[in-house]
């Protein structure tokens, strides 16, 4: 029903949308925004505004899900082995460790492996060393790495009860946050971007009721002359979108330049922790979702203004 | 052409009998003065003719469209087929003379070509070829009521609905613009005309539909706004 009643609206909509009269509507579009200038630009202020509100919300969120991603990815648990398991047992405990569905790669760390690992690591000072090769303090282990880091809790407890494990290094904490403030990010960004459109419809919905009362003469007359509803409908539509479309541009351009100025803020303190999305993976994303988001609000706004204030 | 059978009109706000038991008939090419004193119901009758008002009761037809049962999608097309002058021209400010026309013939569809073609005709029919780029603040009141008579006919509408067109005119511009309608239905469209200009109707001896208090009190050929004749 509600399918059927959008299709003959479409329908309409679209039969009346002719290159000539297409060159007519966008003509009288421009000229409208123009004329109507500074509630254009109030428009306009709101929708990037709004959109600048999203944009940081998508690149913070954006960046937080990369970063928590590379974090993941480092993120190992250490399986200590007990000391008293000989040699000849470890293969059987790698097996093991790995037949967890959970565990995406397990690396054998042995007593000399670690030993080398801390001379390579103390350099020059490495002979203070020297009298731990017979003597070896450190204890063999794994660094295993997972597969699905939500599901850490329970592998934890899995390769605890593995024989021969003595102690399994507990992430869980840090893990249990970066999951939570991504999370928090991402919901937060869609109710803040849900707010804002609907801030910035019922903004450009009011605009165009002002242009609509500003051409009540000539809709009047259009009527007496035989235009069609849609006839009337398309140029105020237009000029909602052109509102939307400018308003995302500008977004755009400040979340750009905003945003490489954040880039190099943060290469410029040489942090190798981590990276953040280059401009060039994330402008392509900030540009779709502005422009379409931009002419959502713009079309709805003006459809909203057409339905309660254009009866014709 | 135009039919009226039994229409009444009450206006549901403050329960006005606008029109009463309404019929009558005009036929292709005629020219008709509705005439009465104000408040009579001639002015609803224009307002029916032109879909600003619906019937109460009664049916309609207009240019082979049933008015009374007309849906939405319609009404445009109704409205297309005849050109509408009123007391107050109707123009818009910003628009030169020719834009104004360009304007009424676009939103109807035509093509660039026939626009350009057809704008000369129409000023010409009414004399105001001079006065294309002119804007509306420019002339005089009868000028652009021509204007407006020109935006009428730009699209060749077989009928033409006059509400009052020289209400706001001196009496030597009033009788130049219904010379015009007389040379226009002169050509074939049919005129009608709302008016209480009472030496207009007698000078011009043609058809008069009589209003008074929403029923038709006269209808004859040739006649004069009294009923002496």
């Amino acid at each position: 029903m509600m399918m059927g009643v959008l299709c003959v609206i479409v329908r309409k909509a679209v039969t009346t949308m002719r290159i000539s009269n297409l060159k007519y509507f966008i003509a009288t579009a421009f000229r409208s925004v123009f004329k109507n200038g500074l509630m254009s630009m109030v428009s306009i202020f709101t929708v990037v505004c709004c959109l600048l509100i999203l944009g940081l919300f998508l690149a913070v969120g954006i960046n937080v899900n990369y970063i928590s991603d590379q974090v993941r990815a480092d993120a190992e648990i250490k399986v200590i082995v007990d000391n008293q398991i000989p040699d000849e047992n470890l293969p059987y405990i790698t097996k093991q460790i790995k037949a967890i569905s959970n565990v995406s790669s397990a690396t054998l760390v042995t007593k000399t492996d670690a030993l080398n690992y801390m001379k390579t690591a103390f350099a020059e000072d490495a002979s203070a060393l020297d009298g731990l090769q017979n003597d070896n303090p450190f204890r063999t282990s794994y660094k295993v790495k997972l597969r699905d880091i939500t599901h850490a809790a329970e592998t934890t407890k899995t390769l605890a009860k593995i024989h021969g494990v003595a102690e399994v290094g507990n992430k869980q904490e840090l893990l249990d946050k970066i999951i939570n403030i991504t999370n928090g990010v991402k919901t937060g960004s869609v109710w803040i971007m849900v707010l804002l459109s609907i801030i910035s419809v019922f903004i450009i919905a009011n605009t165009i009721k002002l242009a609509v009362y500003a051409r009540r003469r000539e809709i009047n007359i259009m009527k007496f002359v035989g235009a069609t509803d849609w006839f009337i409908r398309w140029p105020f539509i237009i000029e909602g979108i052109i509102i939307g479309i400018i308003g995302s541009l500008v977004a755009f351009i400040i979340i750009s330049v905003g945003y490489i100025a954040c880039l190099n803020a943060v290469s410029s303190l040489k942090l190798d922790l981590f990276t953040f999305k280059s401009y060039q993976s994330v402008f392509s994303m900030f540009m779709t979702t502005f422009i379409i988001l931009g002419t959502l609000i713009g079309a709805i706004g003006s459809g909203l203004s057409m339905r309660k204030y254009l009866e014709v | 052409m135009i039919e009226f059978v039994d229409v009444c009109k009450t206006y549901e706000d403050n329960d006005t009998v606008a029109l009463s038991h309404v019929s009558f008939k005009v036929q292709k090419g005629e020219f008709v003065f509705v005439v009465g004193p104000s408040g009579s119901g001639k002015s609803t009758l224009a307002k029916l003719l032109m879909y600003e008002q619906t019937p109460t009761s009664g049916k309609i037809y207009i240019n082979d469209y049933k008015v009374h049962e007309l849906t939405k999608q319609e009404v445009p097309y109704l409205r297309r087929s005849m050109g509408v002058v009123f007391q107050d021209f109707r123009l818009l400010p910003d628009r030169t003379i020719y834009e104004n026309i360009q304007f009424a013939m676009q939103v109807v569809g035509a093509s660039t070509r026939e626009i350009r073609r057809r704008i000369p005709t129409v000023l010409s029919a009414v004399g105001l070829t001079q006065k294309a780029h002119a804007y509306p603040r420019q002339l005089s009141g009868g000028e652009q009521q021509r204007v407006s008579l020109a935006r009428a006919l730009a699209n060749k509408p077989p009928l033409i609905i006059a509400d009052e067109p020289t209400a706001n005119l001196n009496p030597a511009t009033a009788l130049e613009i219904v010379e015009i309608l007389e040379s226009i239905n002169d050509r074939g469209t049919t005129v009608i005309m709302a008016t209480h200009a009472k030496d207009i109707v007698n000078k011009f001896r043609k058809r008069v539909i009589a209003i008074d208090d929403g029923r038709i009190v006269r209808d004859c050929e040739k006649g004069c706004y009294d009923d002496e004749d």
